[in-house]
């Protein structure tokens, strides 16, 4: 998504809460199933198995000439046919399987880049450290999509290379959530221990760091699979990524931004983006309230 | 006050390194770039054509290594020249000049406005929080923020352009008027300077929908941010205590909270502003507006390094000089800071 | 023993929703401040003390109900609405925190924060609002007052700070002021410089105290009756020398050799650290 969550940047930033603070919110900790949390993980759950079953459920072959040109919505065409006589959703369908996939790869990669990053900054401190935050502060700095199109660009436009460009934009959210909690780790050891064992072996540390990230790693993860999808299809949208006839969301947007009278083209594969990035975003809240230590402290008193 | 002047200088010095660090890596990675500008640039016929791939390269000094492009290229810029754009073949900085005002004329408004309706529903939400107000708030802001830039704006378009007809249909002057004498460059401003009211009237018409579709979207990602710091200052010890002196829940909440969550709230808005820059981008793409974001795409679409470096730089520029803003606002409006 | 009664606390009850089913912080509580008393609240941390202070000021946290009575002035404040507790609070009933550095805005200046309920209240003009202002510093002592209304609280140290507190208490001259913890969160050494004030603060307005701690030293010092609180509820009342001396309730007792306990291991702390 180019026009940033601040929370994305707010996540990023701030390392931890300061210090315990007298909780005077008692919120009664509910179940993490809220009917808002069922509804998205369900849409969530209908687009990937749409992704894997669009052969069976598609009613036409996306690449091929199925109908009339540039018909409205009907019967036989539930959400008409772009200006090739394709069926917009069967191509609707099978966007799934090229934005689900490679957002997954996206997040996966982007969270190894910026995983390993964190780490060696977090262990090697100081002049590293340094270095490696600044370089993360200004990649996020940067309009993300400006940077993916100039790497997309020089490298070619392709699926490899929209993904490629979409991990450099995303690695510094990972780099920023591991290497605060390896900071907060090794304080811990520092408190325990009283430095008698000397530095720690970047076995242990990585042994540690994996479970006290896992959260806001997770919720990261959750929010910036729907930000890849949105990501993605600004690319192909700007000709960057997938190559037609590939039938991804945001080619077919562009393609339906030609035929401004054919509202059909651009509206769905918009609305199934939307959809997918809100039940994402929605998700990703959801699992940040759920894991958020000020709800947990309410019990206590 | 030396303090402050101690804190710009130490930017500024910050600041330039960066901008430095930014030539060095946009050079380094050209260099790994398989793309060749000849290809992108020439016509199938003329670049297999040796002699005139030749000359091309020795025009533009691709022939030369790459040190020496880089050593020219920083030489250059201490003499306000960014070189020549490849696709333009103008300098970079008339073609800057033309087409950063155009996009300054749609993120700025934009950004303004942003903050200030962010800030209204982000208070109204958080002290309305958990009602039906604060649902139906974080809701749009959810929608918007899951909605691609460029879908927004062709729905947009679709509605108040062609089925509405109360929008023109992109551009930032309708055919039949001239663009206004050249002060900033943001032909609404301009055509003002110069008193043609109905070049004004025109170049405005046409902002609506850029500026409209670019506040819609940053709204949505600043609302969440505002709101979640005023729930924070709401939950603070002070605004209990002011509570217990009888002050009315108004007095409160405008002199109290909204004095407290303005800062956090001024950083974001500042980060903001390059994303808006993206947002730009697609928007531009759409609406047919000439401005540094369509400049970006070409440029990058054409292999044209310097062009890419004097956008990439321009950035940098701004983002510094925007954090700059940020932190000298922040010794303005907290009286903790710089407090030694 | 004051005959005039000021505040009644009659049968409260604070009860909390929490995820498994409701807790009862405060429960069948009933304290009486006569005029021109100080009455000391004491018990442990988490006995409810503090609660019930909020109950009263009508600042329970979120979800929180009270039920039960507290008559104030003929009035029922559990009742009022929140426009008319608000003529009440800060006016006639004020309070101070734990923590000053947290329950002072750290953006607004000292000065703002005195006279900004003060005006609100009494409908005095700003120049007279900030005259009472200085006046008000240099009662509880703070050096300087015309140069520190105009300063932060991020300016002053711990004990300032406090005293800046109880200034903003006392701004509209309430007839009861509501104390809880007030030292303990300062450093030991200004602790004594605090309750001195406390104490000459008592004397000299005449203003009615509720002081709550968990520091029985300190209700000695201060308070001329007490309440023993434990679990929600009050165990024991009476003179505070009286139930000092000759506890009737074994957590009082217990209480007592606690203290006892602790106050011996200082000493031998301070005699072996030399």
């Amino acid at each position: 998504m180019t026009i940033l969550s601040p929370d994305r940047l707010a996540v990023a930033k701030t390392p931890r809460r300061r210090g315990f603070r007298r909780n005077r919110r008692f919120t009664p900790r509910t179940s993490f199933w809220t009917p808002v949390t069922v509804i998205s993980f369900g849409v969530i759950l209908a687009w990937v198995v749409a992704a894997i079953l669009a052969p069976v459920i598609a009613p036409y072959d996306p690449l091929e000439t199925s109908g009339p040109y540039l018909e409205a919505p009907s019967g036989a065409h539930w959400m008409g046919t772009d200006d090739l006589g394709r069926d917009v959703l069967s191509r609707v369908i099978y966007g799934t399987q090229l934005s689900l996939p490679l957002a997954l790869a996206i997040v996966v990669f982007s969270l190894l880049v910026g995983g390993t990053v964190g780490l060696a900054a977090g262990y090697f401190g100081r002049a590293v450290d340094n270095v490696l935050m600044r370089v993360a502060d200004l990649v996020l700095a940067f309009p993300q999509i400006i940077l993916a199109m100039a790497v997309a660009a020089a490298f070619g436009p392709s699926v490899g290379n929209a993904v490629l460009a979409l991990v450099i934009v995303s690695w510094p959210l990972y780099a920023r959530i591991i290497r605060s909690s390896v900071l907060s780790v090794r304080e811990q050891e520092y408190v325990f221990s009283g430095r008698l064992l000397g530095s720690t072996t970047l076995k242990s540390l990585v042994k540690d760091v994996i479970p006290n990230s896992a959260g806001p790693a997770l919720v990261m993860a959750t929010i910036e699979l729907g930000n890849a999808i949105l990501m993605l299809a600004a690319l192909s949208f700007l000709g960057l990524g997938p190559r037609p006839p590939a039938a991804e969301w945001g080619a077919m947007i562009a393609l339906g931004s030609q035929n401004l009278g054919n509202w059909w083209i651009s509206l769905f594969p918009g609305l199934a983006i939307l959809t997918i990035v809100m039940a994402f975003n929605l998700l990703g809240d959801a699992i940040q309230d759920y894991l958020d230590p000020r709800s947990r402290n309410a019990r206590k008193r | 006050m030396p303090a402050l002047l101690q804190m710009i200088g130490r930017r500024l010095i910050s600041a330039i390194i960066l901008l430095w660090g930014v030539t060095v890596v946009t050079f380094a990675l050209m260099t790994i770039v398989p793309g060749d500008p000849a290809a992108a640039n020439l016509s199938q016929q003329a670049y297999d054509d040796p002699e005139l791939r030749a000359a091309f390269e020795r025009k533009w000094g691709l022939d030369q290594p790459i040190w020496v492009q880089y050593g020219r290229y920083i030489v250059n810029l201490f003499h306000g020249d960014l070189g020549v754009s490849q696709q333009t073949h103008r300098p970079i900085t008339q073609d800057l000049a033309q087409y950063i005002p155009a996009t300054l004329e749609i993120a700025l408004p934009a950004m303004i406005l942003a903050i200030v309706i962010a800030v209204a529903l982000g208070m109204i939400a958080a002290t309305r929080k958990g009602s039906a107000v604060d649902g139906g708030i974080r809701g749009i802001s959810l929608v918007g923020l899951s909605t691609p830039p460029f879908w927004l704006a062709l729905v947009a378009l679709y509605v108040f352009f062609y089925a509405l007809g109360v929008v023109p249909n992109g551009g930032r002057l309708s055919n039949d008027y001239d663009p206004p004498p050249t002060i900033t460059g943001m032909y609404s401003l301009d055509a003002l300077f110069a008193g043609q009211w109905d070049v004004f009237a025109d170049a405005v018409w046409h902002l609506i929908l850029p500026v409209g579709i670019l506040t819609a979207l940053s709204v949505s990602g600043l609302l969440r941010f505002v709101r979640s710091a005023m729930i924070e200052v709401l939950d603070a010890e002070y605004i209990r205590a002011a509570t217990a002196k009888g002050l009315p829940p108004r007095t409160i909440t405008w002199r109290h909270v909204f004095k407290a969550g303005l800062l956090p709230v001024l950083t974001v808005s500042g980060l903001m502003f390059a994303s808006l820059l993206g947002g730009a981008v697609l928007v531009e793409q759409v609406l047919s507006w000439p401005g540094l974001g369509q400049y970006a795409y070409k440029s990058a679409l054409s292999l044209d390094l310097q062009a890419i470096l004097g956008v990439t730089l321009f950035i940098a520029v701004v983002y510094t000089l925007i954090n700059l803003l940020v932190d000298v606002l922040y010794t303005i409006v907290d009286p903790r800071i710089g407090a030694k | 023993m004051s005959d005039t009664t000021l505040l009644s606390i009659e049968d409260l009850s604070v009860v909390m929703p929490t995820a498994d089913g409701s807790l009862e912080l405060v429960h069948d509580t009933s304290i009486r401040i006569g005029e021109g008393e100080v009455v000391g609240l004491a018990g442990e941390s988490g006995s409810g003390k503090s609660m019930t202070a909020s109950a009263v000021m009508g600042i329970l946290p979120e979800g929180a109900t009270a039920s039960g009575r507290v008559m104030f002035e003929g009035r029922d404040l559990l009742t009022l609405s929140t426009r008319e507790l608000n003529e009440v609070r800060g006016n006639r009933i004020s309070i101070v925190f734990q923590d000053p550095t947290a329950a002072l805005h750290p953006l607004l200046r000292i000065g703002t924060q005195i006279t900004e309920h003060l005006i609100h209240h009494t409908g005095v003009s700003q120049k007279q609002a900030d005259a009472r202002a200085v006046e008000l510093l240099d009662l509880v002592r703070i050096r300087d007052p015309h140069q520190a209304v105009t300063a932060y609280p991020h300016q002053f140290s711990g004990g300032m700070r406090q005293r800046a507190a109880i200034a903003i208490a006392l701004a509209c001259e309430p007839r009861l002021l509501i104390a809880d913890e007030p030292t303990t969160a300062l450093d030991v050494t200004v602790q004594a410089g605090i309750l001195r004030l406390f104490d000459r603060l008592a004397r000299e307005t005449g203003v009615s105290m509720l002081f709550i701690t968990h520091d029985l030293g300190v209700m000695s010092a201060i308070a001329d009756r007490t309440y023993i609180f434990k679990d929600g509820t009050v165990v024991e009342h009476g003179a505070t020398n009286e139930i000092l001396n000759s506890p009737s309730h074994e957590y009082t007792r217990a209480l007592i050799a606690s203290r006892a306990q602790s106050l011996a291991a200082e000493r031998t702390h301070r005699g072996g650290a030399r």
